[in-house]
């Protein structure tokens, strides 16, 4: 007697993985996936910090999330769904996990004195000191309490500040505070990101 | 009305790339070997279909994507395709092609029209046999009629596939300036369209660290991008990675990652073709 087509749906319609219902051997894929070394990556959205163009990108970290494990870095991307760069990046921002990840990254204070060819380390407490000293020696010797005409100005053209671009907005922020309160007037960052 | 593009470059694609991996796959050879046999099948259906389409006279413009399917010119090839599946599946699957092909025609008739009605949709209720016979059969009819309707751009990034309605098979990252932009291709009629990186596809979650993705060493075109909100997961072919890769065949090399991603306790979006 022929199957009805009830029959055969009846017979089809059961549980569990298709390819092991369809007959498929699935001992040697058993077998690879021992030998699978899978790592887990995240993807972030960040925004390149170089420039105020504010390019999107996605950030690649490995790890598996363990509270003793450290996220590593290991690809930077443009993001293609950003509106301002869809994708694209400048050589600049192309290498961006260099920015994070760098053999060659200063990780403490170095001075060059005057006259000096050669960098020498210094102790974060020696550098600080030493700026600390220069600055209020040449606001001593160069505030400029009132101007010409006797109108009270309180600035200090001698010295002046530029932000970089990788400059947060909290440190620009700081910065700010400080050297207006130095009466600093030339002052510059890129704080537009 | 332009007809049916004839396609069959992208099946010789596929079935050579069938052929590269199952070398290079040996868990994945039997899958490899089989689905070469399902895409010579639809290689001569879907030139079959081209020359019906020219015999017809001028034509109908589509409104939908499932709005006719039309048995006269598909019905002829049924049986041949029952028996390519039966020479060549594995037992259980020929079986069912075996037992299927004894039906009478009404019910091919009807399990063909309700899986056109429902493909992508609601075949997850669907046994597995019953699901793989008409969808094997029908996606080089979905394939050509989705390449006759007009693509509308889109204004969102729907889940869904605008075309047809059904679940996404894959996604696909293609390189867009110095990333890879995410599409998704459609489980049924194969169209792909852009969906937002770093983004679930079934439950909309956006956290980032609640989206991993899982990559193997040696296969480092094929991600897993899975939710740990929904314990869905969704299997993306990175072109970006490997140009030369066909998603919907090296799709089928990846069986291991299937198991491993059901270890994890994920569950994957839409099953491909072979169930995996």
């Amino acid at each position: 007697m022929s199957p009805t087509r009830r029959d055969f749906l009846k017979l089809t319609t059961l549980g569990g993985t298709a390819a092991t219902l369809f007959g498929f051997d699935l001992k040697p894929a058993y077998a690879q996936l021992r030998t699978l070394k899978i790592a887990r990556a995240n993807e972030t959205r960040s925004t390149c910090p170089y420039c105020s163009v504010s390019c999107g990108v996605i950030i690649y970290t490995i790890g598996d999330r363990a509270k003793n494990v450290t996220p590593q870095v290991v690809h930077v991307e443009g993001d293609p769904d950003h509106p301002i760069n869809r994708g694209t990046l400048c050589p600049k921002g192309a290498s961006l996990e260099q920015d994070i990840l760098n053999e060659r990254r200063l990780l403490k204070p170095q001075v060059r004195r005057p006259g000096g060819t050669d960098w020498e380390d210094i102790s974060w407490g020696d550098a600080l000191n030493e700026i600390a000293e220069k600055v209020k020696k040449t606001r001593d010797d160069t505030f400029i309490e009132k101007d010409a005409a006797g109108h009270t100005v309180n600035r200090l053209e001698s010295i002046a500040w530029t932000g970089g671009c990788t400059d947060t907005n909290e440190f620009n922020y700081l910065v700010v505070k400080t050297m207006r309160s130095l009466g600093v007037v030339h002052l510059e960052n890129q704080a537009r990101v | 009305m332009k007809g049916a593009p004839t396609v069959s470059n992208e099946d010789d694609a596929r079935i050579r790339r069938a052929e590269s991996l199952r070398s290079r796959h040996p868990a994945a050879s039997e899958f490899l070997e089989f689905y070469k046999h399902v895409v010579s099948f639809q290689k001569r259906l879907r030139a079959n279909m081209a020359r019906a389409n020219q015999l017809k006279s001028g034509g109908v413009a589509l409104a939908g994507l499932r709005d006719e399917l039309d048995l006269t010119v598909l019905l002829p090839h049924f049986r041949g395709y029952l028996s390519v599946v039966e020479s060549h599946a594995p037992h259980a699957l020929a079986e069912s092609a075996r037992q299927f092909a004894l039906l009478p025609s009404e019910s091919w008739i009807s399990s063909l029209e309700a899986y056109w009605q429902h493909a992508g949709i609601y075949d997850q209720q669907v046994g597995a046999f019953a699901q793989f016979l008409p969808r094997a059969f029908l996606q080089p009819y979905a394939e050509s009629r989705a390449s006759l309707l007009a693509r509308a751009p889109l204004q969102t990034t729907p889940r869904l596939c605008p075309l047809c309605g059904s679940r996404p098979l894959l996604g696909v990252l293609r390189r867009e300036g110095d990333g890879g932009r995410r599409f998704l291709l459609c489980s049924f009629c194969l169209r792909e369209w852009a969906f937002r990186r770093i983004l679930c596809p079934t439950c909309g979650e956006e956290a980032e660290d609640k989206l991993p993705v899982y990559v193997a060493e040696d296969t480092p075109h094929v991600r897993v991008e899975a939710c740990n909100t929904c314990k869905f997961y969704l299997r993306t072919i990175d072109l970006t990675r490997d140009g030369n890769a066909i998603p919907l065949v090296d799709d089928l090399a990846a069986v291991a990652h299937t198991l491993w991603a059901n270890e994890q306790g994920y569950t994957r979006l839409q099953p491909n073709l072979l169930g995996t």
